[in-house]
């Protein structure tokens, strides 16, 4: 699990992914705002992760509905790292429009995620990719693009 | 991104986010006046923000490799030794 094991339960057997997407079977009687046909997307805990099971009982801590333009597939890779870069751009870095923002390795899902919220704010952009992340990163029409080496 | 770069960054530009946990974080976030540690809670009034750019265009998800249930197994040994991709893995159920 290497360094994300300080957030993560060590004991095995584990899944993998925490994101998935999907329609509501049923619902709970002290279940609110869901009913049963709902398309949805969240996330489950990060130390109970393995959202791979065909349904999802409990242990969610996070459930919106899909909109219908968004696919399955879609909304299940949006969560952890939309939320992720959303919390360190938007609520940690305070970042505000016209600002500078340097995204290092902006090739992963949150480096992705990152760019896209950093500009969806009005902010200048540079990142720096790896040179086998540097096609996509150029097509994104960055401000600047930067590699490792 | 090394902790001197950090540091540069902090001294110089306002300020710098690191996400990985790692324990050299942590212990810095403890020790030293420059460095908080952030709790990234999920979020679903974010997580609804962040649905509607990619609605609008905005965000475009950044799926990488998409398999079904039954390569799921090769799908998460490929992750699991280190063969990364840009963006998520996403897998089908069906």
């Amino acid at each position: 699990m290497g360094f994300m094991k300080i957030m993560m339960d060590r004991r095995f057997p584990k899944g993998m992914g925490i994101d998935f997407s999907g329609v509501v079977d049923a619902v709970g009687p002290e279940v609110v705002g869901f009913a049963p046909g709902d398309e949805v997307l969240g996330t489950a805990p990060m130390k109970r992760q393995a959202p791979s099971p065909r349904r999802l009982s409990r242990h969610l801590i996070l459930l919106i509905k899909k909109p219908d333009a968004l696919s399955f597939q879609a909304a299940a890779a949006l969560p952890s790292v939309g939320v992720t870069a959303w919390r360190a751009l938007i609520d940690a870095a305070k970042l505000k429009a016209g600002q500078t923002v340097f995204i290092n390795g902006a090739a992963g899902g949150v480096g992705q995620a990152a760019i896209y919220i950093a500009k969806a704010f009005g902010a200048v952009v540079t990142i720096r990719v790896s040179p086998l992340g540097l096609a996509d990163a150029v097509k994104l029409g960055l401000a600047r693009v930067l590699r490792y080496d | 991104m090394t902790a001197k770069d950090e540091e540069f960054l902090i001294n110089t530009s306002g300020g710098a986010v690191d996400i990985d946990p790692t324990v050299g974080n942590l212990f810095r976030s403890n020790f030293s006046s420059k460095h908080n540690l952030v709790r990234g809670l999920p979020s679903a009034s974010i997580l609804q923000k962040i649905v509607n750019l990619a609605v609008g265009g905005q965000f475009p998800v950044p799926i990488s490799r998409m398999a079904p249930l039954s390569q799921g197994i090769a799908l998460i040994a490929d992750l699991e030794s280190g063969k990364r991709v840009p963006g998520k893995a996403v897998m089908v159920m069906s």
